[in-house]
């Protein structure tokens, strides 16, 4: 008599990940054994989570390459980073500031910064056209990392190399031009027409 | 026998540009049936309700169809519905159906596209009910005037011509029983840009020539000198559509002065970011509800582009250039 729970094959990881290299998407069910991977992952994480430099800090890629939104091949980005997960980078979710309604952002990300003995606060999830911006007497960095935002800002991204704690390097990048990028046949133009 | 003309540039680009009435339309489609507002005839146009759009995209739509109501119907009460409104490049606009429902109709309302477009336009009207229907009402005997690519009836006139061919146009309106002396609005959205400059810059001269109480409303971009514009230019080109007139469109200022050099007396332009602010709020706050808007700039950004531009000529002084949001 069987206990009625299926057997399933391992995950194949490599497998996907080639896949996933393509630009491509998984078929339904596979997709769903990744999500349901990656989550058990993400669980045993904290919401604060430690890493050593060297690093590189990236900002929202929306499918240019956003989690499944603004960009033709979101699915396929969304795709490849659960790929990349198990082996590797560390996804943060949005820092959540809370803000008292008399206290302004600079005064709180001074204070924040103070009391945790911070160097620099660094973040995502707001766009930047030039692709990364200091604030707050440089302590903190909005990175952001989707080049012409919807096909359409016209934006600069950016990704921020730490060498250690107190050596960074923005590097700078554009969209790639048409001629050189595969655009889907049934898209809307953004615009009002 | 007579070799067919290969197709020109200017096919390709007219295509272009015939193409957009199905964005246009597809989009406020989109954006009633989520409830941005109300539009019970536009489903006899465009079927289904078709792939999402984003929502800012959906804010844009609404502050342009509120935007450009707002006047339209602030002239249609001043001159006390004794007047004409002529929808220049009108696709498959709505707006007469929706002027019959609110008792706002003009004594006459015309609508102006290319051919092909209007007779697409005359087929729905044909063989739905909904959209005919008002029309035969309104009309004073059993059947209306129709050939391919026009439409007349006493309140409602529609026609299919090149509106870069003005002496044609104008023809063709005169022959529909346009009257000169009835305080006229015409309306283009989206449209001017389509063509080189001198050729809006005839259009707009002509109803400044023809009427002497008039108010012209002109929905388009502006600021189109930076960034942004030169990547909507750069993304508009690769599907064929050349903005041809985009020269008008680099301030509020050369908005205006297109008709202030035509013979317009009076001109004001507002970017939609400031007109979305103008609009009742607490309608705002209520479409602003129906999405959740991810990145505040992306509508920003879109409405700092687009503007509304009315030019107005008072020789019955009805007051048209106090007419503001």
């Amino acid at each position: 008599m069987t206990a009625g729970w299926e057997i399933m094959a391992p995950l194949d990881l490599d497998k996907y990940a080639e896949i996933a290299k393509q630009c491509k998407y998984l078929p339904e069910n596979d997709l769903k054994r990744l999500c349901d991977y990656v989550c058990d992952l993400l669980l045993e994480e904290s919401n604060v989570q430690p890493v050593s430099t060297p690093v590189t800090v990236c900002g929202d890629i929306h499918g240019q390459g956003d989690f499944v939104d603004r960009g033709y091949y979101s699915l396929e980005t969304f795709t490849y980073l659960l790929v990349l997960k198990p082996n590797g980078p560390t996804a943060s979710r949005s820092c959540v500031e809370t803000m008292r309604a008399d206290r302004s952002p600079k005064f709180m990300a001074s204070m924040f910064v103070h009391i945790n003995n911070l160097k620099l606060i660094c973040r995502a999830h707001q766009l930047v056209h030039e692709g990364y911006k200091f604030m707050f007497d440089e302590k903190l960095v909005t990175v952001w990392s989707a080049p012409n935002y919807c096909y359409r800002c016209g934006n600069i991204a950016s990704i921020m190399v730490f060498k250690d704690a107190n050596t960074r390097e923005p590097k700078l990048f554009r969209a790639v031009p048409d001629s050189e990028r595969v655009i889907p046949p049934r898209t809307t133009t953004p615009y009002f027409l | 026998m007579a070799a067919r003309q290969p197709f020109t540039d200017t096919d390709t680009s007219d295509e272009a540009v015939r193409a957009t009435c199905d964005d246009a339309t597809t989009c406020k489609r989109f954006a009633t049936s989520k409830g941005y507002w109300k539009d019970p005839y536009i489903q006899y146009f465009a079927r289904s309700v078709g792939e999402r759009k984003a929502p800012e995209i959906n804010r844009g739509y609404y502050a342009r169809v509120q935007g450009v109501n707002h006047l339209l119907d602030a002239f249609i009460r001043k001159a006390e519905c004794n007047c004409q409104v002529i929808n220049v490049g009108a696709g498959l606009d709505t707006t007469f159906w929706r002027l019959k429902d609110e008792n706002l109709m003009p004594r006459k309302f015309f609508e102006i596209d290319f051919p092909t477009v209007v007779a697409r336009k005359i087929h729905n009207i044909k063989t739905k009910p909904p959209l005919s229907k008002p029309l035969i009402e309104t009309h004073s005997t059993d059947s209306l005037l129709l050939d391919a690519h026009s439409l007349d009836s006493d309140r409602y006139c529609i026609i299919g011509a090149d509106l870069r061919d003005i002496s044609n146009l104008d023809e063709k309106l005169k022959k529909f029983q346009l009257n000169p002396e009835l305080p006229t609005l015409l309306l283009s959205e989206c449209v001017l840009v389509y063509m080189t400059p001198s050729q809006s810059s005839n259009l707009v001269h002509w109803a400044a020539e023809t009427f002497h109480t008039a108010m012209f409303i002109n929905y388009e971009q502006v600021n189109m000198s930076d960034r942004f514009g030169q990547v909507m230019i750069e993304n508009l080109q690769r599907r064929q559509c050349t903005l041809a007139g985009v020269e008008a469109c680099q301030s509020l200022d050369t908005q205006k002065e297109r008709f202030l050099k035509t013979g317009w007396e009076h001109a004001d332009a507002l970017d939609m970011m400031t007109v979305y602010s103008m609009l009742p709020q607490d309608d705002v706050a209520r479409i602003e509800r129906l999405e959740f808007l991810d990145e505040r700039e992306l509508l920003q950004q879109l409405l700092q582009h687009y503007s509304i531009c009315w030019a107005t000529k008072d020789k019955l002084n009805l007051g048209l250039s106090q007419l503001v949001f």
